[in-house]
């Protein structure tokens, strides 16, 4: 979770009741399927007081499904305005939380993020509290586990570590063998000093 | 008269209290039919709470229809209830009471649709042209419904009516059926009406609602739906016992699961059919007026 602060309000307001908006902005259909998935009889969202809406006006989350296209922008945009404050934003599947296979392409504004900095260029729009479940497309177990952190019924599990894996002696020999002549480049690319 | 009065609020306060939990209890039904789990008893009330707490927003610049609509609707029922015996045996009654009722039921409906026209969203229109299309018909209906009990009992004071009671009359036992099966159509179940109509129109005739306008338009709509099953239950149950209270709180109960369990079985249809049902039941229900104004 990340972006604006969860006030104790907004977990309190919430806990026993969240309304979705379900809102795909360019999505491949899969993460859609995953998540009217979390509706059917085994997960079960409706036993947490989760409920689908048609109407963005009555929503209290926006449910991101898919990377934000330019087609789709304006209508995005209108969505996210329609749904009134205090709002939270679940971002489902890789697209939606980074962009996914497609941040880099022509048609596409980016992930869920890009989707915030044009908000702020434009419109001034704070980004909103948001929760990232990446995967492609996410189980409906993530789903339903991003729905609970929303309302504080459990924690959230994710740490930052960063982990560098030393390179092996023989490994870095084979290395340079296979890419004679271009020790320079590879020095350069991973940092390192090669010594014999 | 004092303690009339005294009795309509604490009925009032039931019937707030009681609405959104066996709404609560219809969805817990629908879902164990549907081998789930469902949602908590409580889980409407705590769903209106939540909107009621959250500030109520306007898009552009509405009339003042839709600004107040929700809150007409709400006042138009709670004062219905007043009119109604429903935990306890107290009500106002006047003569001529039973057309206020009428009044009261039919101009909600016309409001909300009205104040959701006037925003000018193409789907709030939609959804309002179809909740008018079925009020008419639904309306229609009910005031046949009740001019047969009132040519039966040639009385216009509501409590008068209540309960049947012997000789049984052919009339008013067609006419009890007929508010039975009105009672469901009016009840916005499946397949007459959604309010929500969530995927077609996007929520219809309250989509540009939110937070607290929200709350009171579902709330409103609860309500209505429990008026329509305490006028039926008070032409069933015995009144004026000390039982009366366990016999309403029961019969309500009843008719929940009776009618989640039959909505569960029922798919969606298209507007038409809803319309040409009502049209065919009113046809027989006027015949079944002129049956009750010859006196069978
Ligand atoms: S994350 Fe995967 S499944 Fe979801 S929209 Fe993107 S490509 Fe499709």
């Amino acid at each position: 979770m990340r972006g604006g602060s969860m006030e104790v309000d907004l977990l309190k307001l919430y806990r026993r009741s969240l309304w979705v908006f379900h809102l795909n902005s360019g999505s491949c259909n899969g993460c859609d399927i995953e998540v009217l998935n979390i509706f059917a009889p085994r997960p079960d969202a409706e036993r947490f007081g989760v409920k689908l809406v048609g109407s963005p006006r009555h929503a209290d989350a926006i449910v991101f499904t898919g990377p934000v296209t330019m087609e789709a922008l304006p209508r995005v945009v209108r969505a996210f305005n329609a749904v009134p404050n205090p709002k939270l934003v679940i971002a489902i599947g890789s697209c939606s939380c980074g962009g996914g296979i497609w941040y880099d392409s022509y048609s596409v504004l980016g992930g869920i993020n890009e989707f915030y900095k044009y908000m702020k260029r434009r419109y001034g729009v704070e980004p909103p509290p948001t929760i990232y479940v990446p995967g492609c497309p996410p189980k409906p177990e993530a789903i339903l586990y991003a729905v609970l952190l929303a309302r504080g019924f459990v924690e959230q599990k994710q740490y930052r570590s960063v982990y560098v894996e030393e390179l092996s002696t023989e490994m870095l020999s084979k290395l340079k063998k296979m890419l004679a002549g271009e020790e320079a480049v590879l020095e350069k690319a991973i940092g390192v000093e090669i010594v014999d | 008269m004092i303690w009339v009065f005294i009795g309509a609020l604490a009925n009032i306060g039931f019937i707030l209290l009681a609405a959104p939990l066996l709404d609560g209890l219809e969805r817990k039904i629908k879902a164990w039919l549907q081998n789930r789990r469902g949602p908590p008893i409580p889980q409407t009330l705590y769903d209106i709470v939540k909107l009621l707490r959250k500030p109520g927003g306007l898009t552009g610049n509405p009339g003042l229809l839709y600004r107040i609509a929700p809150y007409m609707f709400f006042t138009n029922m709670v004062i219905a209830f007043l009119f109604i015996p429903t935990l306890l045996d107290y009500s106002l009654s006047f003569i001529g009471d039973i057309i206020v009722v009428y009044y009261l039921i039919t101009a909600s409906s016309i409001i909300l649709a009205m104040g959701s026209i006037s925003t000018g969203n193409p789907f709030a229109i939609t959804g309002s042209t179809r909740e008018i299309s079925l009020s008419m018909a639904g309306k229609l209906l009910t005031g046949i419904t009740l001019a047969i009990f009132v040519a039966v009992n040639k009385s216009f004071l509501i409590t008068s009516l209540f309960p049947i009671i012997p000789p049984y009359r052919l009339s008013s036992i067609l006419g009890l059926i007929v508010f039975a099966i009105l009672v469901y159509i009016e009840g916005f179940r499946l397949p007459f009406d959604i309010p929500e109509a969530e995927p077609e129109i996007a929520g219809g005739v309250i989509i540009e609602y939110t937070g607290r306008d929200l709350g009171f338009a579902i709330y409103s709509l609860l309500l209505k739906r429990l008026l329509y099953t305490s006028i039926l239950l008070n032409l069933v149950i015995p009144r004026y016992t000390v039982f009366s209270p366990i016999y309403y709180i029961v019969g309500v109960i009843v008719f929940s699961i009776l009618f989640s369990t039959i909505e569960c079985f029922s798919g969606r249809h298209r507007i038409e059919y809803a319309l040409s049902f009502m049209k065919k039941l009113s046809l027989a229900t006027g015949v079944v007026l002129v049956l009750a104004v010859l006196g069978y």
